[in-house]
């Protein structure tokens, strides 16, 4: 029955899907300039003739609404066509970048949870404190920060200052390491190449926490919020006056109940982990697909923009459905 | 989730809502200390030409990647010290916060005045309007919003209106939801069963009995998005899709100072503090707003 649902909730995002894909097309067309004015541009001294020559190479003199069609078509066969600036296949740009983008949104997503949760819990337990008033403080901090800018302060205390961390890429130039997943750290265990490891890693470290960093304020402030309001319920009351133990009552009864509000947020901040990645991508040179989005749409790559886009567009309804089966498993009242 | 009915005598019944409310802000002090950063910065912004030791986009090329006064090297000349070109990053600081306010405030207002008249609309006459209205909020929900701001502002170019307008288009979805949301349920109470029956228009209906009860959402609403907005066009700005590279802004401010981090660490943070406190002092008021005037949270505490 649940499966039912899940592939009908698929095809329902068809529809917009489509959309975006239409959107994007005509949207990168109307961008003033197109990518031979800004290839030619640095260029200099360039005739007018070799500007229509290379446009013509392009397809860009052609109607738009041939280029439309010949977009669909290739397409609809998974050939979304050659970069304009790069002389590679968009697919291929896809595949080198988007490993890379899901490692550090997993990876951030990680570093939230992980702290965001128990912080946020152990706030709530413990009302008032100093550790909740701190934590507390923290987590309006981080809600209040350009993420760009804590960003640019790690790199100058860590990196510069310091040189604990690397300043931006994915691993050592020095090192080679076997690409099986994309994923550096995966790939690092499966090869047992554990240079290539602590490398990964520790390239890793500061992207993530600065893309989780917001993620982290959030799934504090909501988990505790939701679990003061548990903690009030009769039901809670109830199970402490049994004699149940403190662990007991708030592990089993308070946090499956506390959980819920949280796990709706993070579905909801899953676009700002996606989305947020240009800027996070952009400031530690992290190649994935937003640091690509973000060239893509200055060099007017009309092709690697509409494949980047269809790609974002595939994992956002992804991932928001992968968070409503999580929701559905934690809240067995709601059917999907 | 509990269905008990909220206190209604703290919604709209005081003679005074606003003499209330800011009596219980001065009891905030959080509330209080976010009011005053923002007028110190609304201040900073209007007088910028009086505040500003230089102008922002004075170089002196003699006095490059000087350090802030306190540190060796550095003069009471430029207090911050100066950027890669010599310009003063005081004054550009000062200067920096007219396009974040500007920004910030305008996109807001925009977004205030279309959200809450679309809702309003589809709210109370539901119908065809409020069907296409909702699945066009739908439709643009479903994009992130930086990707969606940095598509618009590749179309539109750089500049202050366009930021205005980039961040707008989405914005006012959250007002819409909220004003849509509290008439369809407003709709239903007897004060507004009862004008109707008095034969009060919808308009009259909206503007005069409705909207004064929800006035108070819509100022947390507006509130804690405007320090949103504010993080949104440094972003931009960073990106180098805000204004024109001539005008100084924040978030490009930080873009410029990356380069120069191990021999000019100022150049990149300092901006990013003048943007952390004005946003610190927003949500500290929008937050204590919602504290006082939002009786289902103030149920929990």
């Amino acid at each position: 029955m649940k499966t039912i649902r899940v592939v009908q909730r698929l095809f329902e995002s068809i529809p917009l899907f489509v959309l975006t894909i239409i959107a994007v097309f005509f949207l990168v067309r109307i961008m003033p300039g197109d990518p031979v004015d800004i290839m030619m541009g640095s260029a200099g001294n360039v005739s007018q003739e070799q500007i229509e020559q290379m446009r013509s190479q392009l397809g860009l003199d052609k109607p738009i609404a041939v280029q439309f069609a010949d977009f669909v078509r290739g397409a609809a066969q998974g050939d979304l066509g050659y970069s304009i600036t790069q002389s590679k296949k968009v697919t291929d740009l896809l595949v080198e970048t988007f490993p890379a983008t899901i490692e550090l949104a997993l990876a951030a997503l990680l570093f939230a949870i992980l702290i965001g949760l128990p912080v946020g819990i152990f706030s709530a337990v413990k009302q008032n404190s100093w550790v909740d008033r701190l934590s507390m403080g923290f987590s309006f901090l981080g809600i209040s920060m350009p993420a760009f800018w804590f960003g640019i302060l790690g790199i100058l205390i860590f990196s510069v200052t310091l040189h604990w961390l690397p300043t931006s890429g994915r691993l050592d130039p020095t090192l080679e390491l076997h690409k099986i997943t994309g994923l550096f750290l995966l790939d690092s265990v499966l090869a047992g190449n554990w240079a290539a490891f602590r490398s990964a890693f520790t390239h890793l470290i500061l992207p993530a926490v600065t893309l989780g960093a917001e993620l982290l304020a959030i799934v504090a402030r909501i988990s505790r919020s939701s679990m003061v309001e548990v903690l009030r319920h009769d039901y809670v009351q109830l199970a402490r006056s049994k004699g149940l133990k403190e662990t007991a009552v708030i592990f089993k009864h308070a946090l499956p109940n506390a959980l819920i509000p949280t796990v709706t947020v993070v579905g909801l901040q899953m676009g700002v982990l996606l989305g947020g990645n240009m800027i996070v991508e952009t400031v530690f040179g992290w190649p994935g697909l937003g640091r690509l989005v973000v060239q893509s749409i200055f060099a007017r790559d009309y092709t690697v923009i509409q494949g980047a886009v269809m790609l974002y567009g595939v994992t956002f309804i992804l991932a928001n459905l992968l968070v409503d089966i999580v929701y559905t498993y934690l809240n067995p009242k709601i059917s999907l | 989730m509990s269905t008990a009915p909220l206190p209604a005598a703290s919604r709209g019944a005081s003679a005074y809502p606003w003499k209330k409310t800011l009596q219980e802000l001065a009891a905030h002090p959080s509330g209080l200390i976010g009011a005053i950063v923002i007028l110190l910065y609304l201040v900073m912004a209007i007088a910028a030409p009086v505040l500003a030791p230089y102008s922002p986009t004075e170089m002196d090329l003699r006095a490059r990647l000087m350090p802030p006064a306190w540190l060796t090297g550095g003069s009471l000349q430029h207090l911050l010290g100066t950027d890669q070109l010599g310009q003063d990053l005081l004054s550009r600081i000062i200067y920096g916060s007219r396009v974040s306010i500007s920004v910030g405030l305008f996109s807001v207002l925009i977004s205030l005045l279309v959200g809450s008249a679309l809702g309003s609309i589809a709210g109370y006459y539901r119908g065809w309007f409020d069907r296409i209205v909702s699945r066009i909020a739908d439709l643009l929900m479903a994009v992130p919003y930086l990707l969606f701001a940095i598509f618009a502002m590749a179309i539109l170019g750089p500049g202050v209106l366009n930021l205005i307008i980039a961040l707008s288009i989405k914005a006012w979805i959250e007002f819409y939801r909220l004003l849509r949301g509290e008439i369809i349920s407003e709709k239903t109470k007897e004060y507004v069963v009862a004008a109707r029956m008095l034969g009060r228009s919808g308009p009259v209906i909206i503007l005069a009995e409705v909207l004064p009860n929800v006035v108070h959402s819509l100022v947390v609403l507006s509130t804690l998005r405007l320090g949103y907005m504010i993080i949104m066009e440094a972003s931009l700005s960073f990106l180098g899709l805000g204004v024109p590279p001539e005008v100084p802004a924040w978030g490009s401010m930080i873009a410029a100072g990356r380069d120069t981090l191990i021999n000019a660490w100022w150049i990149s943070t300092l901006p990013g503090l003048a943007i952390l406190f004005l946003v610190l002092g927003i949500n500290l008021l929008g937050e204590t707003l919602r504290d006082i005037t939002d009786p289902r949270l103030q149920a929990r505490e």
